[in-house]
């Protein structure tokens, strides 16, 4: 009897559950389906919520949001690309400009980007984060850069100036460890932040992992000019002298930035490059936050200042049911009213910002920053962290792990069809 | 067998007729959902094949499997992942096996033990691996900080960081999530072994330890023989622990084969070499399959006859 | 030693495994509890500890309220029972014949078919699966959810109740079956009643199962009214930063229902309660 009653449940659920109402916004024009990553109750999701909903309601149009991790949508994307019922709107991360336009979803949204208004106060590197193989496809709703923060108060316990150049930052050496017990200078060593902080480094010997030649495909240059070599050589030995000095912690060689950023916040470190997300740390680490200071970071003799910029772009999909007002809510997210109520501190907008040195401090720093180049990244990135790692976990010699990334980089143009003459 | 009697036949008819229908809804449901995959597995791996790009395609031979034999971490994945499974399957079937001994003593506050011992098996695979990340760290776990306070160890281990200790301890935390569940079903079992048997062992003078080797045991060995090879399965493709805990690093110190696939065809788009990638595991694991039903048939003919 | 202080002993040794065991395994669940309960700056601190200076209710709160995780808990409680409920009565069946009738030719298939669908590692389902659900029109509903986890729970619950058929002996069916009574009524009245245990277990198993999945939870639904527990929990880890308290409050919360589900059923497994019903 009871089984039987089981066996009826079973059945009576699954057909419930099968005659659920199947909704695909990616096909309906009057639906716009967005995938956002924000935090619910957090002030960016308070301020925006309303903000989207009266432009819906304004346009005649259902916005249909949710929110995933920035992992989820990827796969997400990459599921609804091979199989169909793709969104309309998605934010996105720059590291995939360059993969999803390589298989064909990012709508070109140029045309709208010349008429829009508040165009003139984004700024050409912003601009050109946003462009692969000479098209827009994205809107740019949040951009930060990367800063140089420094604990002042354990910095004056060791007698210790903020250093500017990357010899200054090896002479301090395991000063400061020896006085406060913190590490001095921060490093990642693993995760999706350790080939932006390499990528900034080669960017300061200006040096860029693959660039763009006459044909309009993309090499890595290192191996064919001696010059280059030499300088990707010595970003390297900057890692492995860092390591040496004492001036890092050893474990970070293995460490993400959810580590990292804990050990800066926790002051175990007392200088780290991250980014103004740091400022949260204040109200969850008030004893240890509040001697932060923000400077540029420590780049060599030789080279110049740069930064990572990220500027994540709002895509658009190419299929969209509703491209043009997908387009236009797209835009409406870069516009200086919504990137004033939930993104002021972090707005590629020059219009935007606020007094606080979280959002001013890091400004400053924009005309310096360096974005990656439109490719598919996701070899390549992984190819970074397997040359750092053979460098400062395997003992390999600088120069040997130099010239394997140049060679492992053009490997993965190749087979992602970025390469040049390809 | 039994002797031919009169209706054999007409039995032998409807019984077979019983075994199709009970078979029907199993057939259905793998048909549909794994149909598919398995044999655009099997296609894909000999075809050139992109996970996006329809336009990518063709014939390809024996290319993604040269490419994946050829490639340099191939080799030490193959040993990973036998480290990885074996190690594993070894760890939570003695574990797990003690664990349901001891819990099937009658004592006070069996019903707390039980719920304990079954805890990690509810936490979540992703929440399991970033709870372990954050105790075990270096700097702020408060594993490696009782260890250093207690005097055990003079310097934290960055257990996850460093290339000799993260093998170990991923095994280590998969075995502490996966025993569990060789402890319920061997609890179950348990259930079904009469009393009768315990006790003509103990008018035979069988001490609790004997009792359990020669009676125990031998009723378990059907129920361990799935579990331990379900697991040798699931163990070997199972891309998510690892994947989680140190993304197959440091330096590649823990990359399985899954966590390979996983590269190749969400890295790189290569289905081609993924696919063929499966295809080596799954003939690997279908002979360990041979060995699996040559014992299974065994024992049903002990009970059924 | 006398029998009854050699009992004592036995008694002390047991407690004292079992302690350890415990310990053992619960460690890290602890430390997920501790930590839900920190207020914001002492939840990844400089040294840690398993005392709170100001315990507070605050991420559960947020977690309940804000993030809506009452609906995730519903979703994921329809989408497991359902899956655990279809592939016993799947697996029940499939099982019995995988016990009885070893010798044919459609189990033998049946049994390596099952074997081989473990096979493929997930990743590789991503998409076919997908594209399957997408064409039986069920993306976006409990049904691609309910229809995959019964499918990936299929082999192993059939392995497991087959296993469980295999030690009951042949003699109770004979009996029915002298009685007149169908196969069906005959594993449904007579061998089912005596296998409860391993019903339970491989249940419970099936429910985990679902319960914890994690990937096609979110590949299958986009909408957040039909979001499960698990792909949710996810949600408190950011781009650049990670909520430990809710994210810790979180994990809690979707541990302590099946907690308190095994709790109940937990009694099944007491030994000597169900032996008396098989008889050699």
């Amino acid at each position: 009897m009871r089984k039987k009653l089981i066996i009826v449940a079973a059945i009576g659920t699954t057909a419930l559950a099968l005659g659920g109402c199947s909704a695909s916004g990616g096909e309906d024009p009057d639906t716009i389906e967005l995938w956002t990553s924000w935090t619910e109750g957090e002030s960016t999701a308070v301020a925006l919520e309303p903000l989207i909903e009266a432009w819906a309601e304004e346009n005649g149009y259902t916005v249909n949001q949710s929110n995933f991790t920035y992992d989820q949508i990827h796969e997400k994307l990459i599921a609804s690309a091979a199989g169909g019922n793709l969104p309309d709107v998605v934010w996105g991360l720059p590291e995939y400009v360059g993969e999803f336009q390589k298989i064909g979803v990012l709508a070109d949204v140029s045309d709208a980007w010349e008429a829009w208004e508040d165009a003139s106060l984004v700024s050409d590197s912003v601009k050109a984060a946003m462009t692969t193989g000479g098209a827009v496809v994205g809107f740019p709703y949040e951009t930060t850069v990367r800063a140089y923060l420094v604990h002042d108060d354990l910095l004056a316990e060791s007698g210790v100036s903020v250093p500017e150049t990357w010899d200054d930052v090896l002479a301090v050496g395991s000063t400061v460890e020896d006085a406060t017990g913190s590490s001095f200078y921060g490093l990642t060593g693993a995760g999706v932040r350790q080939p932006q902080e390499l990528f900034v480094y080669l960017a300061q010997k200006g040096l860029s992992i693959a660039e763009e030649q006459p044909d309009g495909g993309y090499a890595n240059t290192w191996n064919d000019d001696p010059e280059q070599l030499v300088k990707a050589t010595e970003v390297f030995q900057f890692y492995a002298d860092l390591m040496d000095s004492g001036a890092v912690n050893p474990n970070s060689a293995t460490y993400g930035w959810e580590e990292t950023d804990d050990n800066f916040a926790t002051g175990l470190t007392a200088t780290f490059v991250t980014g103004n997300w740091l400022g949260e740390r204040e109200a969850s680490n008030p004893e240890t936050m509040g001697d932060v200071s923000v400077h540029a970071i420590p780049y060599p003799e030789d080279g110049e200042p740069a930064t990572y910029l990220e500027s994540k772009p709002m895509f658009v999909m190419a299929n969209s049911e509703s491209l043009e007002a997908s387009t236009e809510l797209a835009e409406q997210f870069a516009s200086e009213e919504w990137q004033s109520a939930a993104f002021a501190d972090r707005s590629a907008l020059s219009s935007v910002t606020t007094d606080s040195k979280w959002s001013k401090g890091f400004a400053e720093l924009l005309d310096t920053g360096v974005a990656y180049p439109p490719v598919s990244l996701g070899e390549i990135t992984q190819d970074m962290q397997d040359a750092l790692a053979m460098v400062l976990q395997d003992g390999e010699s600088p120069e040997a792990a130099a010239m394997w990334l140049s060679d492992a980089i053009n490997e993965a143009l190749e087979a992602s069809g970025d390469a040049s003459g390809s | 067998m039994q002797s031919m009697r009169v209706g054999d036949v007409s039995r032998t008819r409807s019984n077979r007729r019983f075994t199709i229908l009970a078979l029907a809804p199993a057939w259905l449901f793998l048909a549909a959902l794994i149909g598919y995959p398995l044999v655009s597995v099997l296609t894909d791996a000999f075809s050139h094949a992109h996970l996006v790009n329809g336009d990518v395609g063709g014939f390809a031979g024996l290319e993604n499997f040269e490419k994946v034999v050829s490639d340099p971490h191939f080799g030490p994945a193959v040993r990973n992942t036998l480290v990885w499974t074996v190690g594993s399957v070894v760890g939570e079937f003695v574990i797990g096996l003690g664990a349901a001994v001891l819990l099937n003593v009658r004592v006070r506050g069996q019903g707390f033990f039980r719920v304990a011992t079954f805890i990690p098996w509810l936490v979540p695979i992703v929440v399991a691996g970033m709870t372990w990340e954050w105790i075990l760290n270096p700097d702020f776990g408060i594993f490696n900080s009782l260890l250093t306070q207690s005097g055990l160890v003079e310097s934290p281990i960055n257990f996850l960081g460093d290339k000799n200790w993260a093998m170990a301890t991923v095994v280590f935390v998969n075995i502490w999530r996966t025993f569990p569940y060789y402890t319920i079903s061997f609890l179950a079992a348990m259930q079904a072994i009469p009393n009768e048997l315990y006790e003509a062992a103990s008018l035979d003078g069988a001490g609790a330890w004997r009792r359990f080797w020669s009676v125990t045991m031998p009723q378990l060995r059907s129920v361990s023989l799935i579990i331990v090879f379900i697991h040798l399965i699931w163990t070997a493709v199972n891309f998510d622990f690892i994947w989680v805990m140190t993304q197959g690093g440091p330096n590649y110190a823990t990359i399985t084969l899954p966590i390979l696939i996983y590269r190749y065809s969400l890295q790189q788009y290569d289905v081609g070499a993924a696919s063929a990638l499966s295809t080596l595991m799954l003939i690997a694991t279908s002979l360990v399959f041979v060995v699996y039903y040559r014992y299974r048939r065994r024992l049903s003919e002990e009970t059924v006859g | 030693m006398s029998i009854a202080s050699r009992r004592r002993t036995s008694t002390v040794i047991t407690y004292v495994l079992l302690a350890l065991l415990a310990v053992y395994t619960l460690f890290p669940f602890l430390w997920m509890v501790m930590s839900a309960l920190k207020p914001a700056n002492e939840i990844r601190a400089r040294t840690p500890s398993f005392l709170i200076a100001a315990p507070t209710l605050d991420n559960f709160v947020r977690v309940l309220v804000q993030h809506d995780f009452l609906v995730y808990i519903r979703n994921s409680l329809v989408v497991s029972l359902a899956a655990c409920a279809l592939s016993l009565v799947i697996s029940l069946l499939a099982g019995y014949v995988f016990s009885r009738n070893y010798r044919m030719k459609a189990v033998q298939t049946t049994n390596f078919a099952m074997l081989v669908s473990q096979m493929i590692p997930g990743v590789l389902l991503l998409v076919p699966l997908y594209i399957t659900m997408r064409n039986l029109g069920l993306l976006d509903s409990y049904g691609a959810l309910i229809l995959a986890y019964t499918t990936f729970v299929i082999p192993l619950s059939t392995f497991m109740l087959s296993s469980a058929y295999d030690s009951i002996p042949t003699s109770l069916e004979e009996a029915a079956e002298i009685d007149g009574a169908s196969r069906l009524r005959t594993l449904t009245s007579v061998v089912i009643p005596v296998m409860v245990p391993s019903i339970v277990s491989v249940g419970l198993y099936a429910f985990i199962t679902a319960w914890n999945e994690f990937m096609f939870g979110y590949i299958f639904t986009s909408t957040d009214a039909l979001r499960t527990i698990t792909p949710a929990i996810m949600l408190f880890k950011g781009a650049n930063t990670v909520d430990w308290g809710g994210l810790m409050a979180a994990s809690v919360i979707a541990v302590l229902p099946v907690a308190i589900i095994f709790l109940f059923l937990q009694r099944y497994f007491i030994s000597g309660l169900m032996s008396g019903a098989v008889k050699g």
